[in-house]
């Protein structure tokens, strides 16, 4: 028998009791509960004969043995807390088996998950802000020469090349189009008004929002680009794609102005052949597509969700059907104290 | 019943002689086995727990001098089937023994016997 304690414990005892007692909160809440208080007092026992047998390092050797332990054994502890749940979770399957044979479980399972993804999506679709688009095309390059006009609407001799209609592409995002648009729409102040709480915003803060709300897309194999602009309100919409594909075009008509000059200046003007109309439908979000795919979606999350159920139900069934089985019938594979002493 | 682990040998075998609390069975554990076993308080209310579960061992109640003990401690003692689970470990041990010192051959299962009994 330990005597008990009649001399105060050093600071190290005492502390690592305490820490000890902490980190007793790994284990689950019933064994804490049950076992918590006789833990910590068997570690304070144990630090107590360690500090006496060789002060600071048997106390570090007995934490580096204890921690271990700790870990293992809060692991196990709540390992076999699971399985008592597995244990109540047989018994509700076995108590429900009769009404929940796996086809109907499939069957719950598939409506309630399809009509909730397809809910979500239409709900969200719904409540999406509506957004107007508008398209301008322009040409970026023109006829070959600049002496007859009628020879405009001629393609290029020369084959498709991507490169410069990338090129193009980047001009039309640079400040050099865009500002101009900014200037001529007075967007910094309209936008400030609606956006910014009603101060006009700074150029480079309306560029931005203008980036995002502009796409540009080159129309396979031509050299037609088509400038999409897209806003809250249809008009707004189609005067955006209008004057971002004008200052383009008036950007480029300057440039090869400077560079070339004279009447070769039309060989590289390009043109809109295209203007923007204000939409009469929204074009984002697109409902009806929208509403499709979340179909689909809700499909194929219903088939897994209801497949996956329907397995756990069978398999809680299986579960259940053994354990109403006599005790004979399952024999535990480990070596367990009844084949010790047969009983 | 808990699987025969090497704490659930052992813990039997230190309450064989009588009862203990926690600290003392870990001790007697660890003399036993020259050292060879030394369990976490972890590990041994783990096995307490499932033994206590099993029905091998009890709480018990009386302290053999409170003066000389601290109250908080629990006592553990081996029921009935715990005593004759130990009695049978003790054999099952000596036979372990005898079995490396080849004084005894190999347990001959009555299913590997053809069923003579």
């Amino acid at each position: 028998v330990t005597p008990a304690p009649t001399q105060p414990d050093s600071k190290a005892v005492a502390l690592s009791g305490r820490l000890y007692q902490r980190l007793l909160a790994a284990y689950p809440k019933a064994h804490r509960r049950d076992y918590g208080p006789a833990m910590a007092q068997l570690f304070r026992d144990q630090c107590r004969d360690a500090w006496r047998a060789g002060r600071g390092w048997s106390l570090a050797w007995l934490w580096l043995r204890a921690l271990p332990d700790l870990v293992k054994s809060s692991v196990l502890e709540h390992l076999s807390t699971l399985n008592e749940r597995k244990t109540m979770l047989e018994r509700l399957g076995m108590l429900l088996r009769p009404r929940s044979a796996p086809w109907l479980v499939f069957s719950g399972v598939f409506v309630l998950v399809f009509f909730f993804v397809v809910a979500t999506t239409t709900l969200i679709t719904f409540i999406m802000p509506e957004s107007y688009g508008g398209t301008a095309r322009v040409l970026v390059r023109q006829a070959a020469t600049s002496a007859a006009p009628k020879a405009e609407s001629q393609p290029l001799a020369s084959s498709y090349d991507p490169y410069y209609i990338q090129t193009q592409l980047g001009i039309i995002e640079s400040e050099a189009v865009l500002g101009p648009v900014i200037e001529d729409l007075d967007l910094n102040k309209v936008w400030g008004a609606r956006y910014a709480g009603g101060g006009p915003l700074r150029t480079s803060e309306t560029i931005a929002l203008l980036k995002r709300r502009i796409e540009l897309r080159p129309v396979r194999n031509t050299w037609l680009i088509q400038v999409r602009a897209f806003s809250d309100e249809p008009a707004e919409a189609a005067q955006l794609a209008n004057a971002v594909a004008l200052s383009y075009c008036k950007y480029s008509s300057r440039t090869a102005s400077a560079e070339i000059g004279g009447p070769t200046v039309a060989r590289l003007q390009p043109l809109i052949i295209d203007t923007a109309v204000p939409g009469l439908r929204p074009v984002r979000p697109n409902k009806p597509l929208n509403i499709a795919l979340g179909v689909a979606a809700g499909l194929l999350l219903a088939l897994a969700a209801g497949a996956a159920m329907a397995g756990i139900a069978a398999w809680l069934g299986r579960r259940s059907r053994r354990t109403c089985a006599p005790p004979g019938d399952f024999g535990h594979p480990k070596t367990t104290l009844d084949n010790v002493t047969g009983s | 019943m808990p699987p025969l682990t090497p704490a659930v040998f052992h813990v039997l075998l230190a309450l064989a002689d009588g009862e203990r609390h926690g600290y003392a069975i870990m001790r007697e554990v660890a003399e036993s086995t020259g050292g060879r076993i030394k369990m976490g308080p972890g590990t041994l209310y783990g096995t307490i727990k499932r033994l206590l579960e099993a029905h091998m061992i009890e709480e018990s109640d009386e302290r053999p001098d409170p003066d000389l003990d601290d109250e908080r401690r629990r006592y553990y003692r081996l029921t009935g089937l715990g005593q004759r689970a130990a009695r049978a470990l003790r054999y099952a041990e000596l036979a372990g023994v005898a079995r490396r010192k080849r004084l005894i051959g190999k347990p001959v299962r009555a299913a590997q016997a053809g069923g003579l009994s």
